[in-house]
């Protein structure tokens, strides 16, 4: 029941520029909940797939294994794996080009 | 009344940008008259104390950025005259030979002078900065646009409401001060790890590009030296656990401070930015030689992010404290001098919040005091380079 009412809690996203691969979110998200993006270019709205902690990372569109993701305009890292729109993004999915 | 383009009150000098402040700044080269130095300048009411404590124990790499620094803070803005204090007279010699375009008022008071007595010395310390603020005080300000100002940019103890909305609005800031013909410096190069590469990119000049990406190269070799791995675990479990997933991830809210501008200049420790433009100046992440190398740049105030709070100030230039953590700003009252709250819970208000910001720096650029002045918590701290022999 908590479950549902979190869900239709509006929870919200930060995505610094228009071409980014994902959004910040600002509050602990559940899967299925809708989340409310602020981009530069106005607002926007998805559904998380997964659970997201706050702070961390929400893909806003799918990416193949390899893809170069990005955030505030800055190459972040390669997907080690295919990723859809509404995943988490972390450190089981994405590494530094460095590696 | 509010103008179209931001405007402050400052202090014209004969050269170069103009005060926000107008200090007799009390330069003490030498660590032997530390102790008289800090007593003449509690004498002098409107004076302002920088001391090289390490004096003559620099040698070696540390000289000519230490120097450089010295040379740097003696022309600063916001000096309205200078008294220099040496135990040796050599030292203030060669500062006073860098100063010979006389562009404003100094003196050098020596323990030389003063047959090696520190009570004639003070004595005439004391006597020499008196007659430099009863002069140097008579100068009023005058109106200025925002474009004559240039801005340091500075964080510590930051946390989430620093990289996603603190920094990002001094950013913005920084890309306004900048359209208009002002200039901002960023400086803690190991903050840059992660993205020298889109850093270097900004760069206008293919040099300036290189110094950038080697000022990093350089601290990692440096850190190695010392037996820390900066790329090896980083980001830590904090940090992760913090949501940060990599290297490039985590510095993208310390950059972020810097805009979108070009870097328009390169600078190590000790050289200044006279023109236009965003800096990047070569500095160590450690708060105090931070605000201190950014400084001596010229910056004639620092817009400083904080996000669980941070007490220390620049003294020569003053911090405006900024904060978007409405929890810390209501627990620390007396350390902000700006909080921008507002941007997190109305995102959409950022350009406001942002107007609101230039707004807060005209004030405090026309004499408005920030908590820093009011509590004393401002210092400057001249970089260390190496072991005393």
């Amino acid at each position: 029941m908590s479950k549902d009412s979190d869900r239709r809690k509006q929870v919200r996203a930060i995505q610094s520029h228009d071409d980014d691969s994902v959004a910040v979110v600002l509050e602990d998200v559940v899967s299925g909940q809708i989340v409310l993006l602020t981009r530069p270019s106005g607002t926007g709205e998805m559904t998380a797939r997964e659970d997201i902690p706050r702070f961390h990372k929400i893909a806003l569109s799918d990416f193949d294994d390899g893809a170069v993701l990005k955030r505030h305009a800055i190459s972040i890292g390669r997907a080690t794996t295919s990723i859809r729109a509404g995943d988490l993004v972390h450190t089981h999915n994405l590494v530094s080009l460095n590696s | 009344m509010k103008t179209n383009t931001p405007n402050f009150l400052g202090y014209r000098r004969a050269a170069g940008r103009p005060g926000i402040r107008n200090y007799l700044l009390i330069l003490n080269l030498t660590g032997l008259t530390s102790p008289s130095a800090i007593r003449v300048a509690k004498d002098l009411y409107g004076s302002c104390l920088v001391s090289m404590d390490h004096g003559l124990a620099i040698s070696g790499r540390g000289e000519t950025p230490v120097n450089n620094t010295i040379k740097s803070l003696a022309r600063h803005p916001n000096a309205g005259a200078v008294l220099i204090l040496s135990a040796h007279q050599h030292k203030a010699d060669d500062l006073l030979a860098s100063m010979a375009d006389h562009d404003r008022p100094v003196r050098a008071v020596t323990l030389d002078q003063a047959g090696r007595d520190a009570l004639t010395f003070r004595t005439m310390a004391v006597r020499a900065g008196a007659g430099l603020l009863s002069e140097m005080s008579r100068q009023q300000r005058e109106p200025m646009p925002w474009s004559e100002l240039f801005l340091a940019l500075e964080c510590g103890m930051s946390d989430p409401s620093s990289s996603l909305f603190a920094n990002p609005i001094v950013g913005l800031v920084s890309d306004r001060l900048i359209s208009a013909g002002g200039a901002t410096v960023i400086g803690e190069t190991l903050e840059w790890l992660g993205n020298e590469v889109a850093f270097s990119e900004r760069a206008v000049t293919a040099d300036i590009g290189e110094s950038v990406k080697q000022a990093v190269a350089r601290r990692v070799a440096l850190a190695k030296e010392s037996g820390i791995d900066l790329m090896g675990n980083n980001p830590n479990k904090a940090n992760i656990a913090a949501g940060l997933t990599t290297i490039e991830d985590k510095a993208i809210g310390s950059v972020v401070k810097s805009g979108s501008a070009p870097v328009a200049a390169f600078l190590n420790y000790g050289d200044r930015h006279d023109g236009p433009g965003l800096a990047a100046m070569d500095g160590p992440s450690y708060t105090p030689e931070s605000l201190t190398g950014l400084i001596a740049t010229g910056a004639q105030m620092s817009l400083f992010t904080s996000g669980v709070g941070n007490s220390f100030a620049g003294r020569l230039a003053p911090s405006l404290k900024i904060t978007a953590n409405s929890e810390t700003a209501e627990r620390i009252p007396e350390q902000f001098d700006f909080c921008c709250a507002e941007a997190v819970t109305h995102p959409e208000r950022i350009d406001q919040v942002a107007e609101d910001l230039i707004e807060r720096i005209c004030e405090v650029a026309s004499g408005a005091l920030t908590f820093g002045e009011i509590l004393g918590e401002g210092d400057e701290v001249i970089a260390r380079f190496g072991e005393t022999l």
